[in-house]
């Protein structure tokens, strides 16, 4: 079984379950976590039980699982009360973060310790990032002042790359297919856009977004591909 | 030059910064009460560069060996009590947050901790994942949204407590029969259930490769509300089996962590379980209980990355 996690208002993901039906695919929202039925102990993951859609399920049919969701915010869980959603949204992403770290199968993208989805860095780190593979990169700036932030680290790109596993989408060249599987690597993140600006004859990367526009052809169906057909993780346990 | 972030009177801070101000050690305080006057110009590409000012100081970022790192959340700082969340100052306040966060994070001082490495105590569970992963007893830990599942937990062990699994500060609390009428409450948040384990608190502080442990006695299931409870606390030092001091370096290293409180609890048995590890340990509430030197190692700590 496929599962996106996602806010039940995405209706994207909902679309993207819809289409993956004949793979067995489920949408598994923040109420989820409201529903008895998960069990997780962490000397074996691999017997948890997870609910999806409202539907208890034992996590060794999961089979792949696409992440949409950067935290899970207050503001999703309108069914518990007001005083206590700040709590219960940050106990159930540190949850999700376990969870989904131990879990085998293919996960876009694994998540860090900031981040259900990614290792949550900021731009500074991609790029640091990318220096470190040999990717050339514009410089990104910020002065923060009393009386002013700047943040120079949004470049009008001249092109835009999104790797999904190791299909790359948005460009046909060479070398900017080659740093974009490279970053994506190293930074052991299947799922990314990747922006880059002109610089002298080349390009040079200025931003990296782990939360990707996957609207255009054949984005959904290369994440379904991804997920079905990636192989097993060695999780941290 | 050693920048020091944080909060000058928070006590880890205040006693590496004596330390080093005792050791001569040039010295640059981000001191968060004086965000009015804070700035920060950051730039990043083949190199980290730019420049961070505190009032009429200021220090190229390049020049910068070591980073101490203690900040408080911004928004709780006395300086921005009164100011509405929309101001230019509360947006001054995080995004210097921000930009000094990004800093620790691409820099090549040695910084005691990065933000991204401290992050791994914002999921207990996962952390205690990583904790097993490095080779140490962890006690039987089980997160569920079942009543009836929590309750067989329960069944299997002579006594449980439950804790949050996030980051967020709570009172580890042994389940009595009080609870056990209430378990229905968590059908709507997944609950972390931890079997209880007897026997005596140890508190290890990882500097570098050096090893501070202390054996903490107390009554209270979580000593660090005894008061509260009216118990008593008794802390003094002990010296860890080389085995087990090779573990803690290990466990510390794993979590890129140069400086770290570990807690352990020794059972009868003499097994030893890890709970926790803390990657912005309030060391001087054993460093005064024990005399143990540990912000003069820190302080050594961030010098050697002075000098490298």
């Amino acid at each position: 079984m496929l599962v996106i996690l996602a806010s039940r208002h995405d209706q994207f993901a909902a679309a993207a379950v819809g289409a993956w039906a004949p793979a067995d695919a489920a949408l598994c929202t923040p109420e989820d976590l409201s529903v008895a039925g998960w069990q997780y102990r962490i000397a074996a993951p691999q017997d948890a039980i997870v609910v999806t859609g409202g539907i208890v399920t034992p996590a060794a049919a999961i089979t792949g699982v696409w992440t949409r969701l950067p935290v899970v915010a207050p503001e999703e869980l309108t069914h518990i009360e007001f005083a206590d959603r700040a709590y219960v949204a940050a106990e159930m992403t540190a949850f999700l973060i376990a969870f989904l770290a131990a879990l085998r199968c293919p996960v876009l993208n694994r998540p860090g310790f900031a981040s259900l989805s990614g290792p949550g860095w900021r731009q500074e780190q991609w790029i640091r990032a990318a220096v470190r593979v040999g990717v050339p990169v514009r410089s990104v700036r910020r002065i923060v002042r009393p009386d002013v932030f700047l943040d120079r680290s949004r470049d009008t790109p001249d092109a835009e790359l999104t790797i999904i596993g190791r299909r790359v989408f948005g460009s046909t060249d060479v070398n900017l297919t080659r740093w974009a599987r490279a970053i994506s690597a190293a930074s052991n993140t299947q799922l990314l856009s990747l922006r880059f600006a002109r610089q002298g004859d080349g390009y040079a990367l200025v931003g990296v977004n782990p939360w990707p526009d996957v609207s255009f052809a054949g984005g959904v169906d290369a994440i379904r591909d991804y997920l079905l057909t990636a192989p097993d993780t060695v999780a941290a346990q | 030059m050693i920048v020091l972030w944080g909060v000058l009177g928070d006590g880890p801070l205040q006693a590496v910064y004596s330390a080093l101000r005792a050791r001569g050690s040039p010295i640059f305080l981000l001191d968060q009460h004086e965000i009015r006057r804070a700035a920060m110009d950051l730039w990043v590409d083949t190199q980290v560069g730019g420049t961070l000012r505190s009032g009429s100081e200021a220090v190229a970022l390049d020049a910068v060996t070591a980073i101490y790192v203690r900040p408080y959340d911004a928004r709780r700082i006395p300086a921005l009590q009164g100011f509405r969340a929309d101001t230019p100052l509360w947006r001054h306040a995080l995004a210097l947050d921000d930009a000094m966060q990004a800093w620790c994070d691409v820099t090549p001082a040695l910084v005691v901790n990065r933000l991204s490495a401290m992050g791994s105590n914002s999921s207990k569970a996962h952390q205690a994942a990583l904790i097993r992963s490095a080779g140490f007893d962890i006690p039987d830990t089980l997160i569920t949204t079942s009543p009836g599942v929590a309750l067989e937990f329960c069944d299997q062990h002579e006594s449980v407590i439950y804790k949050s699994i996030s980051g967020v500060r709570s009172i580890v609390s042994r389940l009595g029969p009080q609870h056990r009428v209430r378990l229905d409450d968590i059908g709507n948040c997944p609950t972390q259930f931890q079997q209880y384990i007897g026997g005596t608190d140890c508190r290890v502080h990882v500097v570098g490769n050096e090893i501070f442990a202390c054996d903490i006695i107390s009554m209270a299931d979580d000593y660090r509300y005894a008061s509260r409870r009216g118990l008593d606390v008794t802390i003094r030092s002990c010296v860890l089996e080389p085995e087990l001091a090779r573990r803690c370096t290990g466990l510390a290293s794993a979590l890129d962590l140069a400086v770290a409180g570990i807690d352990l609890r020794r059972s009868p048995d003499g097994r030893y379980y890890c709970f926790e590890v803390n990657p912005s340990p309030g060391f001087t509430f054993y460093q005064e209980a024990t005399g143990q030197k540990i912000a003069e190692a820190i302080a050594r700590l961030l010098r050697e990355g002075c000098a490298s």
